[in-house]
């Protein structure tokens, strides 16, 4: 990625620090405890989506105020984090639902055996 | 458009799913199409005010988080434990009491994903105007994933030093997750203490509106969540801070 | 080698823990040696019955259970509140950090570790009883704390929900043989009789009863501030307190 060799871009550089945020904030998907530590016109994106199950390229480059090629960039970023899905027309204002497909953690084997066994035959 | 509507408390004991129980018993008593889900999964409760027990679930969340039905399928509808002509209808999805399958959901995990697709499919299916998740206590994803879809989030807390400390950080994290309507409620206050200081009080501590500031009582507890406390004492003082939570949620 | 209880409510909110601070008093007025080890990792209490503070509190258990220290820096002697001459109470607290929970529930606690930390607090402080003070519902630790214990203690309100719960919480206790378990009946209100009370609880569940403990104010009032035993010395409930301990 272009942004994490570099360290943290510059204040006024927007698109970047947003970039930044995305890239380095959760190490990959996006949980909904991850949501509370992003800063805030990103995180009101990621509210939203999750809220209302939905966002469009508009609404995005309206709350982050960017240009729809630079918001297009950051969803994109968000896609790969597996927090929106890519629509399948994208259009003029393609809208992306929100995935929010987190697993619970798995129990498997951190139990011994001898107590995972009995539980078994309930 | 329906609302999805949050209840939590940091921590235990506060009168979540009794609350819940009576707040949805109320909207559907003046006609709404309500749902109740309870996704206290760990220690499944809201279920009994209702006069369920094992025998009556057909299927339960469990069963829809493991793809064995529809969500639609685990929904029980109780209207009829809320008393005569009553125009609204109240449906209840069910959290498995099975000690093996709880045991279960822990050991497999399960797509916390399909809870909110499974919200969002029950308020279409079944028509419904609001739909009120009973959460877990305390935080987890779930939890946080559940308060991130909600229109209203109802927190519910009893005035003791250790609701304080635990409240402020859901206050906190419900800002963050910028909910749009946070109603807080104080309940099972003790009779010593002055209702409208109580009420001061925690607006200083959080900044926000309390709706409501519910005195303990004595009925409620002997009631034991054995029925519902709406449809026994119509004209309780209790029954009247319910109204006013109700009323907010329809505002 | 001490004897591990494990305290746990189905529903919150039973008062779990200010019974298993007050009978950790009066064990250790007795000259026993009690070591607390506070399970309860997603809302942590013990420290605040203890009056421990958050400036006297360095590690906690979840830092021996990633590694970040030796349990040893883990223990708290909070023997002063019960001013015993011979007793111990030993604490080891829980972190009421929100950020540490959050990493406790995301990535899950080593269970193998959490069992060698009993054995070892017994070893560092030899020890007559361990508590355990566990979640609600049915968890990870508590299939883990319950699975250890020597005696459970399931402590109930008498209420519906409860009822379900419990009898769910003694059916695993026996899948799990369990050598034993008792059921403590807190904040009983209406005025019941509470010899009936136990004797109807035992009947319904087919199990031990400690005692039936009656609503009380004093006890509500003092919520998470303060033991009760301490405070209210003379008190009935008290003494009914001090029955479970003698069963213990």
């Amino acid at each position: 990625m272009q942004f994490s060799k570099s360290g943290p871009p510059k204040k006024d550089d927007r698109l970047g620090n947003y970039m930044w945020e995305l890239e380095h904030r959760p190490q990959s998907k996006i949980l909904p405890s991850d949501v509370l530590k992003f800063s805030d016109p990103l995180r009101a994106v990621l509210n939203q989506a999750a809220r209302i199950g939905r966002i469009s390229l508009s609404e995005v480059s309206k709350l982050l105020d960017l240009p729809p090629e630079q918001a297009q960039r950051v969803i994109d970023l968000i896609v790969e984090k597996d927090f929106l899905r890519r629509p399948s027309s994208l259009g003029d204002n393609p809208v992306y639902e929100t995935r929010l497909a987190v697993r619970t953690r798995k129990l498997n084997d951190e139990l011994p055996k001898e107590i995972l066994n009995k539980l078994d035959d309930l | 458009m329906s609302k999805i509507i949050s209840i939590h408390s940091f921590r235990g004991g506060t009168g979540k799913s009794n609350t819940t129980a009576n707040l949805a018993a109320l909207l559907a008593m003046d006609g709404f199409r309500v749902g109740i889900v309870d996704t206290d999964i760990q220690s499944p409760g809201i279920h009994v005010i209702f006069g369920m027990d094992d025998s009556d679930m057909k299927h339960s969340l469990n069963d829809y988080l493991w793809g064995k039905c529809d969500i639609k399928d685990a929904a029980h509808d109780v209207t009829g434990k809320l008393g005569a002509d009553v125009k609204g209808q109240l449906f209840l999805i069910p959290s498995s009491i099975k000690a093996g399958e709880i045991a279960r959901i822990l050991r497999e995990g399960y797509d916390v994903g399909l809870l909110t697709d499974g919200f969002r499919d029950l308020v279409d299916k079944l028509e419904l105007d609001y739909l009120l998740i009973d959460t877990h206590p305390g935080l987890n994803e779930e939890t946080l994933l559940s308060m991130a879809i909600s229109q209203a989030l109802i927190i519910i807390m009893r005035p003791d030093s250790q609701d304080y400390q635990g409240t402020a950080v859901t206050v906190d994290i419900a800002r963050k997750l910028d909910v749009p309507n946070m109603l807080m409620v104080v309940n099972k206050t003790p009779q010593a203490f002055e209702l409208e200081d109580v009420r001061e009080r925690v607006e200083k501590s959080f900044n926000c509106e309390v709706v409501s500031v519910i005195p303990h009582s004595e009925e409620m507890m002997v009631l034991a969540s054995s029925e519902l406390f709406v449809v026994r004492y119509p004209d309780d003082p209790v029954t009247k801070e319910f109204r006013i939570i109700v009323d907010k949620i329809k505002a | 080698m001490a004897k591990i209880v494990t305290f746990h409510s189905y529903r919150r909110g039973t008062g779990r823990t200010s019974i298993l601070a007050s009978l950790s008093v009066i064990l250790a007025r007795q000259g026993k040696r009690v070591g607390i080890v506070d399970t309860n990792i997603q809302s942590p209490s013990a420290h605040i019955l203890f009056k421990l503070q958050d400036k006297d509190i360095g590690y906690t258990l979840d830092n021996f259970l990633w590694g970040e220290s030796e349990l040893e820096q883990t223990i708290y002697d909070v023997s002063k509140i019960a001013n015993s001459a011979s007793g111990r109470i030993f604490l080891i607290p829980s972190s009421d950090n929100m950020a540490r929970i959050m990493r406790v529930l995301k990535e899950g606690i080593d269970v193998t570790l959490l069992t060698s930390a009993f054995s070892k607090f017994d070893e560092l402080r030899d020890l007559d009883f361990i508590f355990l003070d566990s979640s609600s519902g049915i968890t990870e630790d508590i299939l883990l704390t319950m699975a250890v214990a020597d005696i459970l203690m399931v402590v109930m309100r008498l209420d519906e929900q409860d009822y379900q719960g419990v009898s769910m919480i003694l059916d695993l206790a026996k899948r799990l043989e369990l050598p034993r378990s008792m059921v403590i009946v807190n904040d009983i209100h209406g005025g019941y009789a509470l010899k009936e009370v136990e004797k109807q609880i035992g009947v319904t569940f087919k199990c031990e009863v400690g005692g039936a403990i009656p609503h009380s104010d004093e006890f509500l009032r003092l919520a998470s501030e303060d033991i009760f035993v301490l405070r209210f010395p003379e008190h009935p409930i008290t003494g009914t307190l001090e029955k479970i301990a003698a069963k213990i």
